[in-house]
């Protein structure tokens, strides 16, 4: 069963039937039944035990840390309820960490190898590990108080439709939500399966199609000119987007048929006019995680080195967040390569202000388009780290993009070799229509946002539309629909579920 | 204050509005697909049915430019790319006579067997020979050679490859006298423009539904359809587990007179056997195959069936040899399997890349090939296409 398949949607139906049918107060046990069989279903009964573990761990040492509050023994709980998770996260990086040891003691004239490690697909660990240290810290610094019902703890952990991607929910948004269920209503099922429809439409129309074309460039990156690794890149960082945001409104339209309100990732992130706003609108959850528990503790601690503390901080926080998106150099690089922009941008900012104020640019329309693309330039340029297999791959591309950009887009806007140099390999015809989803999948979601079809809030208020208005929407979601069941290309993991 | 039954009146009435609105926007959606897809017309009548047509004296042929999602008919009026009616000299032409599963049905664009056979021709080192498909979905004994005549002659081909249906030629029966088949799209009802979206829809639901659930209904839907035609056709008379002689012989006399009237033209004609999904051992595992052809021949038993087939291929072997006929063994190429088959009869691109092998080295065994051996007696009475 993956997320959004026809076995997925009819397991969904069940359970919801079930919840629409039981009492509120026992909604618990079913939701967690079926998060956990979920989540057996798409990992294994080890990741299952992990999870148990985590909970377990994380609700007892929060009750600790709360009950003994003030003392000693607080810390122990609370260190304890860190620790453990994140030696559950461990998991993900044994396999890189024997790697690197190896390399290095075989430099240092080791010559006796060291056994390596299988890689653990560790899927949605990451996800829940976070959510358990922050609900851990939460409740230290009694922003939360402890929940003491294990289930409803158990479920804010493991509620199956954010689950294995996110989004990282806070306890002291999601719990509120579990101990006082609201009633499964007709009107919260319709707006969650309008978000759904709209979340499949994203990942099989969209994304899906633009997998054959990213996946040949980038598995083998050395053999493509300029030109293909720039589309290649552009796609990507289209596919990235669809696939991710797809997952999400899918899970936010779960979310609120069941009467709970999950939180959106994306704010249109490739509109975005500098890093520091592109963060802000890319993984909402995680970005927010990171700023709360990683980056404020830091800056924090190094308030005193003033001009430095705040770019030190950043640097290491997307290190982290470099770090958590998988256990490769890539991902190290690339959360390196975000995290010293970042820094550098606090140190020119002031800088950068006054240049503008000189040149009456501050509220100049022009600088906004410029600022955009170059912030869109620079995403898809760490795109390149993020998903090419080896950081010598990345280079390679980057290398092979300044230099042979130039012959090979004389050469394609000559008209030559447009089948390799443009469609990369997947035809004309192919490659349009990988545009025309692009730009459908932009426009829908414009228009979708615009008629306030893509809340995932059941207490917010929509006006209501008119007749016309209400024609519109059906007549937009007839088309995903046959977007979906006819033009969906057959279904690709999702993208960052491997994270 | 409207009344209770106003007002419900009012509800059903604008749900009968979205029904209709979203009924509309998918077939319109689908109608745009189609443009975009295939170059389809937005308005008109679209179907496979339009890639064939009966012409004034009823002969059913191809029709030249229709065009159905990956089917393409070039000008000529054959699957496959146009080719010139008048001949090149030096070069030759093979014409590939077959029904559906020569015409291509499940195999990708340009992967039916006659497409692979003219790729394989030009990979072996025989680029001065042009192949062309002139298969017909549906072509039987009471039209062929007329077909051929009108149709298939005009473009003198040296070799023509009989790839015959031996199913459909077990239990073929000449029309009544004085009877044929109503043109396509004749009642008003036809030429109303059909919904593209329904097909494109119910493919998409089949795609929803798990194998081994969809198997069963399949089995359980064509059993009922057997049994009722069953019913309707033979009565109370039970279904013929094996083939009964007089088909046979019928059909070993048919297919003397085929090739001699072949040759009388001219033409070198070629012979295939013809390979059926169905096996005595494999009847349980593809019961839906065996149920949907079973369908079409329902005088016949599913051991009838591969009686047929069995004993018709013998046939084509056995004229082959007596009369000196190159016989590809398609049959005996090609695994009884899913792997080969997309139905019973119709094949996967693994299947027609092995019949287009089979024919090719019963070619090249033949010595067709080689330039200057195929004896051409022309025929210039015949008509051009129309």
């Amino acid at each position: 069963m993956t997320f959004g398949s026809p076995e997925f949607v009819l397991f969904t139906l069940v359970v919801l039937t079930a919840c629409a049918a039981l009492d509120r107060s026992r909604r618990w046990i079913v939701l967690l039944v079926a998060s956990a069989t979920f989540y057996a279903a798409v990992s294994s009964i080890a990741l299952l035990a992990i999870l148990a573990f985590v909970t377990v761990i994380s609700w007892a040492a929060a009750l600790g840390s709360e009950r003994h509050a003030g003392t000693r023994r607080a810390n122990w709980f609370f260190w304890g309820g860190v620790l453990f998770p994140l030696g559950a996260l461990g998991l993900k990086y044994a396999g890189f960490f024997v790697e690197n040891v190896s390399a290095i003691a075989g430099w240092m004239g080791r010559t006796r190898p060291i056994a390596a490690m299988p890689v653990v697909a560790t899927i949605g660990l990451s996800y829940y590990v976070l959510q358990a240290l922050a609900y851990l810290i939460d409740v230290r610094e009694g922003t939360v108080p402890a929940e003491r019902h294990l289930g409803r703890h158990a479920l804010a952990l493991a509620f199956f439709p954010k689950l294995i991607q996110g989004p990282i929910e806070r306890a002291g948004t999601l719990l509120p939500q579990l101990r006082e269920p609201r009633p499964i209503a007709i009107a919260d099922v319709a707006a969650g399966a309008r978000l759904f429809v709209w979340g499949l439409f994203q990942k099989h129309v969209v994304a899906d199609r633009l997998a054959p074309f990213v996946d040949p460039v980038f598995s083998d990156v050395r053999h493509h000119p300029g030109l293909p690794i720039l589309i290649a890149t552009y796609l990507y960082a289209a596919q990235l987007y669809f696939d991710f945001a797809g997952y999400t409104d899918m899970a936010l339209g779960l979310g609120r048929a069941f009467g709970i309100r999950l939180t959106p990732n994306f704010s249109s992130p490739y509109f975005a006019r500098s890093i520091a706003e592109f963060w802000r609108r890319w993984h909402i959850s995680l970005s927010t995680w990171l700023l709360d528990y990683l980056f404020k503790p830091i800056q924090m601690g190094l308030r005193h080195w003033r001009t430095w503390g705040t770019p030190v901080a950043l640097f290491v926080t997307f290190l982290a967040s470099g770090l958590w998106h998988g256990a490769n150099w890539t991902f190290v690089a690339w959360g390196l390569f975000h995290g010293a922009w970042l820094a550098a941008s606090v140190l020119y900012r002031p800088l950068q202000r006054r240049i503008h104020r000189r040149l009456r640019l501050t509220d100049s329309k022009l600088l906004a388009v410029a600022q955009v693309a170059l912030t869109f330039h620079f995403v898809c340029f760490g795109w390149i780290f993020f998903r090419a297999p080896t950081v010598g791959d990345a280079i390679a591309a980057t290398r092979l993009l300044v230099s042979q950009l130039p012959a090979t887009l004389a050469q394609a806007i000559r008209g030559n070799d447009l089948e390799a140099l443009l469609y990369l390999g997947q035809g004309r015809g192919a490659f349009l229509a990988a545009v025309a989803a692009i730009a459908a999948g932009a426009v829908l979601r414009a228009l979708l946002r615009h008629s306030g079809a893509l809340t995932s809030d059941p207490d917010e208020q929509v006006a209501p539309v008119g007749l016309p208005a209400a024609y519109l929407r059906t007549a937009t979601y007839a088309v995903l629909v046959y977007g979906i069941a006819v033009l969906g290309t057959s279904a690709q993991s999702f993208l960052y579920a491997q994270f | 204050m409207r009344s209770s039954r106003g007002k419900r009146a009012i509800v059903l009435g604008r749900l009968a509005g979205h029904v209709l609105v979203a009924a509309l926007c998918l077939e319109t959606a689908a109608r745009l697909d189609d443009k975009f897809s295939y170059g389809a017309p937005f308005w008109r009548y679209y179907d496979p049915d339009g890639l064939r047509a009966p012409d004034a004296e009823g002969v059913v042929r191809n029709v030249p430019g229709a065009s159905f999602e990956k089917w393409r008919i070039n000008a000529l009026g054959f699957r496959g790319e146009t080719i010139a009616l008048e001949r090149v000299p030096g070069r030759r032409r093979i014409g590939c006579l077959g029904t559906s599963e020569t015409f291509g049905l499940y195999e990708r664009e340009s992967g039916e067997w006659p497409a692979r056979l003219g790729r394989l021709l030009k990979e072996k080192s025989h680029p001065d020979v042009d192949v062309f498909n002139a298969s017909v979905v549906g072509l039987n004994r009471g039209t062929r050679q007329r077909y051929v005549d009108k149709y298939v002659l005009p473009l003198r081909p040296d070799v023509l490859v009989l790839y015959l249906n031996v199913l459909s030629e077990a239990s073929y029966r000449p029309p009544l006298p004085g009877t044929s088949a109503p043109p396509a799209g004749a009642s008003l009802w036809a030429r109303l423009p059909a919904s593209r979206v329904l097909p494109k829809l119910r493919r998409a639901v089949r795609k929803l539904v798990p194998d081994s659930i969809w198997r069963r209904y399949r089995v359980w839907s064509l059993s009922r359809a057997v049994r009722r035609g069953e019913a309707a056709v033979l009565g109370t008379r039970p279904s013929a587990d094996v083939l009964p002689a007089e088909a046979a012989s019928r059909f070993e006399a048919y297919l003397r007179d085929l090739i001699g009237a072949e040759r009388e033209r001219g033409i070198a004609p070629v012979l295939a056997t013809y390979p059926t999904l169905g096996a005595v051992t494999n009847r349980e595992r593809y019961r839906a195959e065996f149920l949907d052809e079973r369908i079409w021949h329902l005088e016949l038993s599913e051991l009838g069936m591969i009686d047929a087939a069995t004993r018709l291929n013998d046939v084509i072997r056995r004229v082959g040899g007596e009369l000196a006929v190159p016989v590809a063994d398609a049959d005996a190429a090609l695994p009884k399997t899913s792997d080969y088959f997309s139905d019973y009869v119709h094949y996967t691109d693994a299947g027609a890349e092995l019949v287009a092998g089979t024919v090719f080295a019963a070619l090249e065994r033949a010595g067709l090939l080689e330039s200057g051996v195929t004896p051409v007696k022309r025929v210039e009475t015949v008509e051009r296409p129309r």
